[in-house]
């Protein structure tokens, strides 16, 4: 009876507890997808970085390769079908790495591989969420999120190997020297515990 | 005793209750059986200078987790020297997000440019942020100049410095060479520093500066060096081996500056002798005024030559002695 009572006041707390579980989008401050205008003249206050940050601008040889590969990737894909404009500030972006046209032109193309690829998984795990906000292990759901999670690993592995297929291997090196000096703009937040 | 009413309730009316209690364990269970592998968020922020002169800012929030649905979060802003400034506002996605912004090329504009960028990444599972307003930032100088080191084939044609160079060396060649010029007739690593300006129509003077970081001198096998330096603080070659106008020759942005540090043996060394030279050069571009418009540019030399009969030889016991290249070398005798 003491233990069954014990039970329901801890499973009662739990309910308690996951009340506010799933896609409360109303406790997020802004709404997905969309630009905000930053609230008046409020400016961010710096907060200390949460314990086990990597600081590229300190310690650039913490950035591993293939973390930094996919935030420059990210920084700088455009989607098949760009605009001049989206284009234009692609190869901009990528001035300092001193490519050729041809080593700028297969770089964008693996690129817009990557993002075509990348928002395919995106999209499937949106959909996901539609219908279970809190996929269970053991579930399809589950099993279809971190699949799609290994997908993503794989494109960004295929997007990297890719490169000395599309690029001159100077190409490749000066692209590699300038992902080492952008890794001085990077950061790695370790998984909080929660 | 509350608690204890629900034991009086029909099976079929604790069916909905004992269904949402198991969804709210088996979400618990999820919580716990999380991979535990080391996982991570990332941010980033970056700048550039395009060729036409914009300064492009960027900021990415990567806060993709493989179980968990996440938003990520960015802004970033944008700040010239004479504080124009441009924010992208806070702009959100699943999984990663990235901000754009820029700001036009104005000349009377020039200096230090800063992106910084905030990042959130927010969890809907626990309703609750990973990481809040985690900053990241980066800069870049307009003009900016970023280096690349030619050691093999020509010294460029429209390299101000290349009559010089053919005179003071007897060649244009590049890499480790036997030079006959009007300097020390001596094997040489020729290498050629060019500069890439961003914007290329930029027309102010620059200045490709030097210093010797180290450097090392060895007889023979002897692990101990005969002279040594360090850090000579400006190194900075004569201007008839710079190029210093962005657009002398058609460079259409182009600054050059020619090194071939050489080793020779002396009138008194005997045959056989041998020298050993290890150096390492730091070099960076500079405006008239000193400030400093590139990153670093880390090159050394190494050469080995022995006195024969015929004149120097190079000294070959070492496979990769007696070139220059990217980075810094190792200062001792053997290279280890």
């Amino acid at each position: 009876m003491k233990v069954t009572r014990i039970l329901l006041i801890l499973l009662a707390v739990f309910f308690l507890a996951s009340l506010p579980l799933g896609r409360n989008t109303r406790s997020s401050p802004l709404q997905t997808g969309q630009p905000t205008a930053p609230a008046a003249a409020q400016v961010p206050t710096p907060q200390p970085d949460p314990p086990g940050t990597i600081d590229g601008r300190k310690n650039p040889e913490l950035i591993p390769d293939n973390v930094a590969y996919q935030l420059l990737f990210l920084a700088v894909a455009e989607p098949w079908g760009a605009t001049d404009n989206q284009k234009a500030r692609a190869r901009n972006k990528l001035a300092q790495a001193i490519l050729t046209d041809g080593d700028t032109d297969g770089l964008l193309w693996i690129l817009s591989d990557f993002k075509r690829d990348m928002d395919n998984i995106d999209d499937q795990a949106r959909a996901i969420y539609a219908r279970s906000p809190i996929p269970v292990p053991g579930t399809s759901d589950y099993q279809a999120l971190m699949g799609l999670q290994k997908s993503r690993d794989q494109f960004l592995a295929n997007a990297i190997a890719a490169l000395p297929a599309r690029l001159t291997p100077a190409g490749v090196n000066n692209l590699y020297v300038f992902l080492q000096k952008q890794k001085h703009g990077m950061k790695i937040v370790p998984e909080m515990p929660m | 005793m509350r608690f204890c009413q629900m034991q009086r309730f029909p099976v079929s009316r604790m069916l909905p209750c004992a269904a949402s209690l198991a969804t709210i364990l088996l979400g618990v269970v999820a919580l716990l059986v999380l991979p535990s592998a080391a996982y991570s968020y990332s941010m980033y922020s970056g700048t550039s200078v395009g060729g036409d002169g914009t300064v492009l800012g960027w900021g990415v929030t990567n806060a993709s987790f493989p179980n968990m649905w996440h938003t990520a979060y960015v802004r970033s802003t944008l700040q010239s020297p004479n504080g124009r400034r441009v924010d992208s506002g806070t702009l959100s996605n699943d999984n990663s997000v990235r901000a754009d912004i820029s700001l036009s090329y104005d000349g009377t504009d020039l200096g230090d440019y800063f992106v910084t960028s905030y990042s959130d990444g927010y969890c809907h599972r626990v309703n609750t942020y990973l990481f809040r307003y985690t900053f990241s930032g980066s800069e870049i100088t307009v003009p900016y100049v970023v280096f690349t080191l030619r050691t093999s084939g020509t010294v460029s044609a429209d390299n101000g410095g290349r009559a010089s160079y053919i005179g003071y060396l007897g060649y244009d060649a590049l890499g480790c060479f036997f030079s006959q010029g009007t300097d020390p007739k001596a094997w040489r690593t020729g290498v050629e520093i060019m500069g890439t300006v961003f914007p290329s129509f930029y027309t102010g003077m620059i200045t490709i500066k030097r210093t010797i970081i180290d450097a090392r001198w060895y007889n023979y096998n002897n692990a101990n060096p005969v002279d040594s330096w360090s850090n000579v603080p400006d190194n900075t070659p004569d201007p008839f081996l710079r190029d210093d106008d962005p657009q002398s020759g058609y460079s259409s942005g182009k600054v050059y500056d020619l090194d071939a540090p050489f080793m020779a043996s002396g009138s008194n060394n005997p045959m056989g002798f041998v020298w050993r030279r290890r150096v390492n050069f730091l070099q960076w571009a500079t405006l008239p005024d000193g400030t400093p418009v590139s990153g670093n540019l880390y090159w050394y030399s190494r050469l080995s030559i022995i006195k024969q009969s015929g004149g120097d030889q190079k000294e070959t016991t070492f496979s990769d002695d007696n070139l220059a290249g990217l980075g810094t070398t190792a200062l001792s005798w053997n290279l280890q």
